[in-house]
């Protein structure tokens, strides 16, 4: 069922037809004005749905949760007894996610399920996991830079169905086998797109190729000088203001550093950790090599830029602005690698 | 109450049958010099109280902080005692005032962020003075036994988990 | 917060760079974003204005403590003075960590601004709630003031009485589900100026390891607080916060406006505030020289609910 429409006064229903089939995650409004990923309850209808504008949060702990039980240990008869703790694999759908977001899944999944060794939590969760994306027409906000990450607003990757806002409807389109399956859930709200709808989805994708709008930018040559910088001041400078509070690294939609701790009742658990805590990379001999809140961050925008694409041929930044947006100390990504010196 | 009585997780779940009471697990923490040795004397004249306090002896109330209160919640205890000498009367001259400056506030802000401040006792209690004692513990162990289990500062079965 | 405040604050900033050698003036610059200016020309970008929101006493707590040690024939280092522009919350918190004698009031050089509000940008151009009725507009410590001093309000406590009213079960709904919003990335902690234990409780394992700890020491270490991000860990996470809070939270606001979350948290620090005026008739850094409330202990304490 590819290309077809949905009316935009028919996605409650939408929503309501996947939830029978699967669990149905879509940006909501919340109590404190933040949107983000909530698991929609069986009436799909009453939650306040958002799906304009960039959500809060990216889906990333859906697929990788914050906190999570890896498994539990006791001792029975004198002997140990490990059990691996069962991931969430219900099958589910994230609705409304931008392409942003749906790169950064793409990523996500190479660091989890690429190389040699696969994890297995999110391998289970993963498979069942399909990715409803709606395109972006330029910039949703100033903090939007994409383009300068490799991606664009109507990027496909990392997405399974692509929804193209062409005015009273999205133009739908699966794009891969699990995304073309689940529209057959939705059946009874898809129609047959018009000329006139194709013709301006057509153009959103034209106007996404060549990144019009974004004023926000990273240029590459600021990017190569990044070989050079490294023994730089320029960083120590830049992260004067830095609080080292954590925030960029938790809403960030490729981060996904994480420690392993052994809880109260036998309980071995995964959570999120940040290069930018205090204690982040300190060894047991004391020695920390990134102790300085000047390594830190050079650290992250080296991971995010330098480090990443020479290992795996990509930014990891997917250009969300997100960090730039959150930093209670107004620190900014574009700005500290556009004047790196 | 009927199934088990499991005060958090890591403590082991005692099953109950039908109709039987809620016995609360209390930690009380008494000074060496004053509650502690009450404690002992109304033990000495037998003196009934109830079983449920499991004693943490320390040489001063003023040691106790925050957080171990905090953290004898956590790990399960559905209340909390601490006991010390009568203002003046402390040992180490003012261990004591010390404590109630520092746990006083304790209570009011677990009040404010609506857990039952009756989970958080705090009692002077001199040496010769193992009646009141026995009554304090009395007191604590009715008080909280009239809240139920801690489950606030307890986390369920986790997801994933069996 | 005019530029008459802007023209003052660089003059003074600059004279006291040159007659006191500070090694840097710490300020906002006219988009709101905290500058450490070290020369005449950096020091000509600070202002003052409805963007000032940041709270710059951690940064200057940084720069100072940063220059303390010993050098290696084992004299202590000399610390070359650091200036700050302060609106009146920012002050309150310095005078604190004056009086805690973090820092030495020769190590710094205050230009207070009188402040009558700043904008809060998720609020669509509105006050920060804390703005618009504020008690401590004024610098309660300075060298020289950048304006004229403003009238200040009586400090309002109506929502913290508001939650004191509901019943036990209502007010563990609302912080119920606060907590639950809460994703423990130590925002809060760290943007708070009277927060600088290099050792913090709250940290994933609460020992900075130096050469000398011992395995024993760090294999036996409690863990206060776990990793999970759960309710009942969330709720001993601000739990253990405000103890150490007590008679020194001056209620800035810095850990609200910090959140990433949005968790009304000012709602715990006014509470404190409130109990410590109420329980104790106590003032967090009312005056030069005051003693903190807890290392103080009184015979004369009331004994509330203790049996």
């Amino acid at each position: 069922m590819s290309k077809s429409i949905l009316k935009k006064d028919k996605v409650a229903e939408a929503l309501s037809a996947l939830g029978k089939v699967s669990v149905v995650y879509a940006p909501v409004k919340n109590k404190r004005g933040l949107v983000e990923y909530k698991e929609l309850g069986k009436d799909a209808s009453t939650a306040d749905v958002r799906l304009d504008g960039k959500p809060d949060t990216p889906p990333k702990a859906i697929l990788f949760p914050q906190t999570e039980l890896l498994l539990t240990y006791k001792k029975e008869d004198g002997e140990f007894v490990v059990t691996p703790a069962k991931p969430d694999d219900r099958e589910k759908v994230i609705f409304g996610v931008k392409p942003c977001d749906a790169i950064g899944i793409s990523l996500m999944d190479k660091v989890f399920l690429g190389g040699k060794f696969t994890d297995s939590y999110y391998k289970a969760r993963r498979e069942k996991v399909t990715i409803f994306t709606i395109a972006c027409d330029g910039p949703l906000d100033s903090y939007c830079f994409c383009p300068s990450t490799g991606g664009r607003p109507a990027a496909t990757d990392g997405s399974d169905v692509m929804m193209y806002d062409v005015g009273d409807s999205y133009f739908v389109d699966g794009i891969t086998d699990k995304g073309k399956k689940a529209l057959e859930a939705l059946k009874g709200q898809l129609g047959k797109p018009t000329a006139e709808q194709e013709k301006r989805k057509e153009e959103i994708v034209k106007r996404s190729e060549s990144a019009e709008g974004f004023t926000r930018k990273i240029s590459d040559e600021a990017i190569a000088k990044m070989d050079t910088s490294f023994d730089s001041k320029y960083w120590d400078d830049v992260a004067r203001r830095c609080l080292s509070c954590g925030a960029c690294t938790y809403y960030c939609p490729t981060c996904h550093c994480f420690d392993i701790n052994d809880e109260k009742g036998g309980e071995r658990v995964r959570t999120w950790d940040s290069c930018q805590f205090a204690i982040f990379t300190m060894h047991t001999s004391g020695h920390n090599p990134r102790a300085i809140r000047g390594q830190k961050l050079r650290n992250r925008y080296y991971h995010k830029f330098k480090y990443s694409k020479d290992n795996i041929g990509r930014y990891l930044c997917v250009g969300c602005g997100r960090c730039i947006a959150l930093c209670p100390a107004s620190l900014d990504i574009t700005k500290a690698i556009n004047e790196v010196k | 109450m009927s199934g088990s009585q499991a005060a958090g997780k890591g403590a082991e779940a005692i099953p109950c049958a039908e109709g039987e009471q809620f016995e609360p697990k209390i930690v009380a923490f008494l000074c060496n010099w004053c509650s502690y040795a009450g404690a002992d004397l109304a033990g000495v004249s037998r003196l009934q109280y109830p079983t449920n306090i499991r004693i943490v002896r320390v040489m001063c109330s003023g040691r106790i902080s925050p957080m171990l209160v905090l953290r004898a919640l956590k790990d399960g205890a559905d209340g909390v005692l601490v006991s010390g000498c009568h203002p003046g009367d402390c040992h180490y001259l003012k261990g004591n005032l010390y404590t109630r400056r520092n746990l006083q506030l304790l209570r009011s802000m677990i009040e404010f962020m609506g857990i039952e401040p009756d989970r958080f006792q705090m009692s002077w209690v001199s040496a010769s003075e193992g009646g009141k004692f026995a009554d304090v513990v009395k007191t604590t162990v009715e008080k909280v036994r009239k809240l139920g289990p801690n489950k606030k500062f307890t986390t369920e079965k986790r997801e994933g988990g069996e | 917060m005019s530029d008459l405040s802007d023209e003052k604050i660089r003059e003074e900033a600059k004279k006291a760079l040159r007659e006191k050698g500070l090694k840097c003036v710490i300020g906002w610059n006219a988009e709101g974003t905290p500058t450490f200016a070290s020369t005449a020309e950096e020091i000509d970008k600070l202002a003052f204005n409805k963007s000032s929101v940041n709270n710059l006493v951690p940064y200057l707590t940084y720069e100072i403590r940063s220059q303390r040690g010993k050098t290696r024939d084992g004299k202590d280092k000399v610390v070359v003075p650091v200036g700050i522009v302060v609106r009146g919350c920012d002050s309150k918190a310095l005078l604190l960590l004056l009086n805690e004698k973090i820092l030495a009031r020769s190590e710094v050089f205050i230009i207070g601004v009188p402040c009558t509000g700043v904008v809060d940008p998720h609020a669509g151009g509105a006050l920060f709630r804390k703005c618009v009725k504020c008690a401590m507009r004024n610098p309660v410590v300075f060298d020289v003031l950048a304006s004229d001093k403003v009238q200040e309000d009586e400090k309002d406590y109506s929502e913290v009485e508001a939650i004191e009213r509901m019943s036990q079960e209502e007010r563990w709904a609302l912080w119920e589900e606060i907590l639950a919003d809460c994703i423990r990335c130590h925002a809060c902690k760290r943007s708070c100026p009277v927060c600088y234990c290099d050792e913090c409780l709250l940290d994933p394992t609460d020992v900075a390891v130096k050469m000398d700890t011992s395995a024993e020491e760090k294999a036996y270490r409690p863990r206060w607080v776990e990793r999970s991000v759960n309710v009942p860990e969330n709720l001993v996470y601000h739990l253990a916060r405000l103890p150490h809070l007590v008679g020194r939270c001056v209620d800035c606001g810095e850990c609200e406006r910090v959140c990433p979350r949005r968790l009304p948290l000012r709602l715990l620090t006014a509470k404190l505030e409130k109990d410590v005026k109420d329980i104790f008739d106590y003032e967090a850094a009312k005056e030069e020289g005051q003693k903190p409330l807890i290392a103080m202990s009184c015979m004369e304490d009331d004994n509330g609910f203790i049996m």
